[in-house]
């Protein structure tokens, strides 16, 4: 008879084969929630804008937002980044890509990174990025 | 644990707006779910505080989203319990049906020795 011996966080984890579709699915569908429901709750003279990622949404998408050039140019980011992003470990899904041109690599990862939320205040120069974990 | 895996997530992001544009601030704000569908109250409030919304609504918007957080962890451990039970029957040829006996899931504090 197996016995299992699993963790909370395994079981809790997109990392699990098996538990991917399920975790993902559950943490879109909790984000949503409290995406809306925080928008819906905002104060009225509230200067804070919730952007609104849609599915495709990632920070390429993002920096095509007037709003968002305003904050810097596309050329700055991906210059500032590639030096953060080359910093950071190279999974073993991703290595393949990694030989084949590293500079690229690293701004592609860049512009493809997505965070559950954005919110920009442009009265206070302030840019808030939400992450449920 | 969990909010340092989000700071970790988004660390590029933040690191390379801050360099890019320095006139502006960057600041991540996670929210944290444990594990087991816990939230902690004053970091929610705290979140929300920055983001502007309703001191009056505050309690009302904690509720709702500890209640989506169980709701969801919920459909995660029967997700989680119905794929282990397919297995057992599949392994035992449906000798056993409960499978409670057979899983023991463990909170991240406990150790790995228990027997």
């Amino acid at each position: 008879m197996p016995v299992w011996r699993l963790k909370h966080s395994h079981i809790n984890s997109a990392g699990c084969k098996g538990m991917a579709t399920i975790v993902t699915a559950a943490h879109h569908s909790v984000w949503r929630h409290l995406y809306a429901s925080m928008h819906a709750a905002q104060k009225p003279k509230s200067k804070l804008k919730i952007v609104t990622l849609d599915k495709e949404g990632n920070m390429s998408t993002l920096w095509r937002r007037e709003e968002f050039l305003r904050i810097c140019s596309k050329k700055d980011l991906a210059e500032k980044a590639q030096d953060i992003e080359g910093t950071m470990i190279v999974k073993k899904s991703q290595e393949t890509r990694y030989n084949l041109d590293p500079v690229s690599f690293f701004v592609n990862r860049f512009w493809s990174r997505r965070p559950d939320g954005v919110t920009i205040n442009k009265a206070l120069q302030i840019v808030f990025i939400l992450e449920l974990k | 644990m969990k909010e340092a895996g989000a700071n970790e997530q988004h660390k590029s992001i933040i690191g390379a707006l801050r360099a890019a544009a320095l006139r502006w601030e960057f600041e991540q704000i996670n929210f944290v779910m444990d594990n087991c569908g816990s939230v902690v109250e004053s970091d929610f409030y705290t979140e929300l505080k920055k983001l502007d919304v309703e001191e009056k609504k505050k309690d009302r918007l904690f509720a709702d989203h500890v209640t989506q957080v169980c709701e969801a962890h919920n459909r995660v451990i029967v997700s989680f319990l119905q794929q282990v039970q397919r297995f057992v029957r599949a392994t035992t040829e449906g000798l056993r049906e409960n499978i409670g006996h057979n899983v023991d899931v463990w909170g991240d504090g406990e150790s790995n020795t228990r027997s």
